[in-house]
C-alpha cells in the first residue's frame, strides 16, 4: 500500500472510531457484535440525513431570496455565512463531547509512531469527513445557485461561506482551550458549559440585524466591515470586493491553523482536576428527590447533557431579541412568537428525559442496578423536564408580558407543560419498547425520525388546538384551555400505552 | 438441598444475543456463608451470568433467583438485596463521591450515615470526597463502587474483578469485610481472573467454558478430581486449554 492509501487508510479509521464514539457516547460496554456493528452503520448514515436537511436549507434560502426585493437579496451571503457557521460550530460541538468523554482516541493517537503536526493533520482530516458531505452540498447549492441569483451572489455567498468556515474553527479552538481552565464541576465551568453556543446565538441574532438594514450598498459599512461587506459584493461594489477577498484569505488562513490546533483538542478528554481537599457532607434524601437533584447536576455538568440546557437558553435569547430589538410582538403580535420561539424551545427542551433515559441504558450504567421502580423513574425524568421547563419558560413568559401587560401570557407558556409532560410519557414508552426489543435504546436512523415525528404530533396536537381557537375567535385564555384539554386527553392515552409497555 | 430463601440459585440458564448463546443451560446455588467463584476463560459466559442475575438482560431460558425471586419479576427486591461491583464500573462521572454516595444511600433508603461514613475512611476516600469521579484515578474509582456496592448491607455480593485497581490497603480491607459478611450469614459471588486470589478466598468454585459449568466443587475437591497443582492448572485442564497454551507459546518460539 503507498504512502497516500495509507493515509487515507488511516483517516477512515480513524473518523469511523470518532462517529462510532460521538453517535453513542464512549463507554458503551458489553454489546453484542450486531449491535456496534448496527451503532456504526446508523452514524455513518446520519452524515447523510444532515446532509439531505442542510441541502433542503440552503434550497430553501436560494428560492427565498428569488421572493425577496433587490434590496433584500443582497443579505443573501450573510444567509450563507450564518448556515455555514451553524452546520460547522454546532456538529463539530457535539462531536466532541462523545468522542472526547473516554480519552480513548486521543490515548490511541499518543501511541503512533507520528509527529504532533501529523497526529493534527490526520485528527484535522478524520473530523473534517464527518461534516464533508453537507458542506459539499451546501457549497454546491451556492455555487449552482448562481444560475438562479447571478454570479455576484454566488461569488458573495461562497465568500461568505469561507469566512464562516474559518470563524467557526476559530471559535471552537477558542472554547476548546476555555473549557481546559475549568473543572467540569467548579460553578464557573458549568455556566461556562452552559453558555458554550454563544457563538452561534451571536450569529442567529446577525440575522436579525441585518434583517432591518438599510442597505447601501456604497456606504462604508458595506466596504470595510468583514462579512457585511459581502453585501457590498452582492450589489457589485468592486472595493468591498477586493477588501472581501483579502478578509477571506486572512479569515481562512488563520481558521485552517485553529482548526488544526483545535482537532486534537476536540478529541481530548475534558479531565477533571482534583479539587480542594474533601470534606464529609452527605444528605439523605427521598428517592425521588435524589434522583431529580442528580439529574439537574448531570444536566448542568457533563459536556453531553449541558446542550439540552443550553438549547432552550438560546430560544430564550433568541425571544428577548425578537420582543425587545427586533419589535417582534408590536410586528407580528405573541400568536405567531409562540409559534416561533416558544413552541421551539418546548420542542429542544423535550429531548432531555430522551438523552437522560439514553445515559441510563449505557452498559453497565450504574443506575441500572439500583432499586427504583420503573413508575419512579418517569416521574423523576417528568420532573426535572419541567422544573427546566418552568425555570426558562418563566423568563420568556415575564419577557413576553413586559411589552403586552397582559396576564395570558403566562398562562399561555405555562399551558405547554402539559404537552411536555406528555412527550416525557412518548419518550418512556419509546425506551421500554427499545429494552423489550433488546435494541438497549439505540435507535436506528428511521427508529430516530419516527420518535421525533410523534413527538412532533404530542407537542403540534395541542399547539394546533390552541390556534384552532385563535381561527374561531375565542379569546386568547379559551385557546389556552383548548390547549390544555387536548393535553390532557394525550396524557391520559400515553399513560395507558406506558403501563401495557413495560421494561 | 434447595432452599427457597438461598441468597442466588441459578437453574438452567440461557443467555442468547441473536444467534449466539453466551449462557447455555447453566446451573448452581449459592447458601449463605459461601463465596462462590465463577471462573473461566474470556468469553467464557461470566459476565453474561452476572448480567442476568441482575435483570440487565431478560434469559432466554432457566432462571436466576435471588432470595426467591427473578429480576424480571420483582426488580425493585433484587436490587435492593444485591450490593454489585461490576468490572470497569460506569459510575456518574460529573458527580462527587459526596454526591454519588448521597445519591445510592437516598435511593437505598439508608439513613445510617456513619456507617457510610466508616466505609469512606476504610477505604481512604476522605481527602478526595470533593472531587469529580472523572479525576479520580482507577483505583479510587472503583473503592468509589465498592463502597456503593456496601453502604447498604446487602445479603449477596456479587463481585466482578472487585480488587482490580485497589492498593494493597484496600485489598486487605476488602478482604476483611468480605470475611465478615459471610460469617454474618452473607454471600458472595465472586468473579475474578486472578486464580491466586480466588484460591485464597472462594469456599466454593465453578469452572465454566462456552457457556456451560464444566466443574464445580471445592478448591480441593476440584485439585483432587482434576489432579491440578493450582487452581490455575484446574481451570486449564478443566477447559482443555492447556494445549492452547502449548502451542500457541511454541509459536512464539
Amino acid at each position: 500500500m503507498d504512502k497516500s492509501a495509507k493515509g487515507r487508510a488511516l483517516v477512515d479509521s480513524l473518523y469511523k472510531e470518532i462517529v462510532f464514539q460521538s453517535y453513542v457516547a464512549s463507554r458503551l460496554t458489553g454489546l453484542p457484535t450486531a449491535q456496534v456493528n448496527r451503532l456504526i452503520r446508523n452514524g455513518l448514515r446520519s452524515k447523510y440525513v444532515v446532509t439531505g436537511v442542510y441541502g433542503f436549507i440552503f434550497v430553501l434560502i436560494m428560492f427565498a431570496t428569488l421572493t425577496m426585493s433587490v434590496d433584500g437579496r443582497l443579505i443573501f451571503p450573510i444567509e450563507a455565512f450564518i448556515w455555514v457557521f451553524l452546520l460547522v460550530f454546532l456538529p463539530t460541538l457535539q462531536l466532541s463531547y462523545g468522542a472526547s468523554a473516554g480519552g480513548q482516541i486521543r490515548e490511541m493517537l499518543d501511541t503512533l509512531p507520528m509527529t504532533t503536526a501529523q497526529i493534527e493533520r490526520l485528527s484535522a482530516r478524520a473530523i473534517l469527513k464527518t461534516i464533508d458531505a453537507p458542506l459539499a452540498i451546501a457549497f454546491s447549492v451556492l455555487i449552482l445557485g448562481g444560475i438562479l441569483v447571478g454570479p455576484l451572489f454566488t461569488l458573495s455567498s461562497v465568500l461568505g461561506g469561507v469566512s464562516s468556515l474559518g470563524i467557526a474553527m476559530l471559535a471552537i479552538l477558542l472554547l476548546m482551550r476555555t473549557f481546559r481552565k475549568f473543572n467540569t464541576t467548579s460553578r464557573f465551568g458549568s455556566v461556562l458549559r452552559m453558555v458554550v453556543v454563544v457563538p452561534a446565538i451571536f450569529v442567529w441574532v446577525l440575522t436579525g440585524y441585518v434583517a432591518n438594514l438599510k442597505v447601501v450598498a456604497t456606504s462604508p459599512t458595506m466596504i470595510y466591515t468583514p462579512i457585511l461587506n459581502l453585501v457590498g459584493v452582492s450589489a457589485g461594489n468592486s472595493s468591498a470586493l477586493y477588501l472581501a477577498l483579502i478578509y477571506t484569505l486572512i479569515i481562512g488562513a488563520v481558521g485552517y491553523k485553529s482548526f488544526l490546533s483545535a482537532s486534537t483538542l476536540l478529541l481530548s478528554p475534558l479531565v477533571s482536576t482534583p479539587q480542594k481537599a474533601g470534606r464529609f457532607k452527605i444528605r439523605v434524601r427521598s428517592q425521588l428527590a435524589s434522583i431529580v437533584v442528580t439529574d439537574l447536576r448531570q444536566v448542568v455538568r457533563s459536556p453531553r447533557l449541558i446542550g439540552f440546557f443550553v438549547t432552550p437558553l438560546v430560544f430564550v435569547t433568541i425571544l428577548v431579541y425578537d420582543l425587545y430589538f427586533g419589535g417582534a410582538v408590536s410586528r407580528i403580535g405573541f400568536d405567531f412568537v409562540f409559534l416561533q420561539d416558544i413552541v421551539p424551545f418546548v420542542f429542544a427542551i423535550s429531548y432531555m428525559p430522551y438523552v437522560l433515559y439514553l445515559s441510563e441504558l449505557r452498559g453497565y450504567s450504574y443506575f441500572k442496578i439500583l432499586p427504583v421502580r420503573n413508575s419512579m423513574n418517569v416521574l423523576s425524568k417528568m420532573l426535572t423536564t419541567l422544573i427546566v421547563f418552568f425555570g426558562l419558560g418563566s423568563i420568556m413568559a415575564y419577557a413576553a408580558y413586559l411589552p403586552l401587560h397582559s396576564i395570558y401570557v403566562f398562562a399561555a407558556v405555562y399551558s405547554l407543560g402539559l404537552p411536555l409532560a406528555a412527550s416525557v410519557l412518548l419518550t418512556t414508552v419509546y425506551f421500554n419498547y427499545s429494552i423489550n426489543k433488546m435494541s438497549m435504546g439505540v435507535a436506528g436512523t428511521l427508529t430516530s425520525i419516527l420518535f421525533t415525528v410523534l413527538n412532533i404530533i404530542v407537542l403540534g396536537i395541542p399547539v394546533g388546538f390552541y390556534y384552532a381557537g385563535a381561527l374561531l375567535g375565542a379569546p386568547p385564555l379559551m385557546r389556552v384551555a383548548y390547549l390544555c384539554v387536548a393535553s390532557t386527553v394525550e396524557l391520559i392515552a400515553l399513560l395507558i400505552v406506558e403501563t401495557r409497555v413495560k421494561p | 438441598m434447595f432452599v427457597v430463601d438461598d441468597p442466588l440459585v441459578v437453574d438452567g440458564l440461557v443467555v442468547r444475543y441473536g444467534a449466539k448463546v453466551a449462557v447455555d443451560g447453566l446451573s448452581f446455588r449459592l447458601r449463605p456463608g459461601e463465596v462462590y467463584g465463577l471462573l473461566g476463560p474470556n468469553g467464557a459466559g461470566k459476565t453474561s451470568t452476572i448480567k442476568a442475575i441482575l435483570g440487565l438482560v431478560e434469559p432466554s431460558s432457566g432462571s436466576a433467583l435471588v432470595y426467591g425471586k427473578r429480576a424480571k419479576d420483582d426488580p425493585v427486591y433484587v436490587k435492593s438485596k444485591i450490593g454489585a461491583v461490576l468490572e470497569n464500573p460506569v459510575l456518574f462521572d460529573s458527580l462527587t463521591p459526596n454526591e454519588f454516595f448521597e445519591f445510592v444511600a437516598s435511593v437505598r433508603g439508608v439513613r445510617d450515615v456513619d456507617r457510610i461514613r466508616a466505609l469512606i475512611e476504610a477505604f481512604d476516600l476522605q481527602t478526595y470526597m470533593e472531587t469529580p469521579i472523572a479525576a479520580l484515578s482507577l483505583g479510587n474509582k472503583q473503592k468509589v463502587a465498592v463502597v456503593a456496592a456496601l453502604l447498604h448491607s446487602p445479603g449477596l455480593l456479587i463481585l466482578d474483578e472487585p480488587f482490580n485497581g485497589l492498593d494493597v490497603r484496600a485489598v486487605a480491607i476488602f478482604k476483611d469485610i468480605l470475611l465478615k459478611h459471610i460469617e454474618k450469614g452473607g454471600a458472595v459471588l465472586f468473579s475474578t481472573h486472578i486464580m491466586e486470589v480466588a484460591e485464597k478466598i472462594c469456599t466454593r468454585v465453578g469452572i465454566i467454558h462456552q457457556g456451560r459449568m464444566v466443574d464445580e466443587g471445592t478448591v480441593d475437591e476440584l485439585k483432587q478430581r482434576i489432579h491440578g497443582s493450582s487452581l490455575e492448572e484446574i481451570l486449564l485442564k478443566a477447559t482443555q486449554l492447556e494445549k492452547d497454551v502449548a502451542e500457541a507459546l511454541k509459536g512464539l518460539g
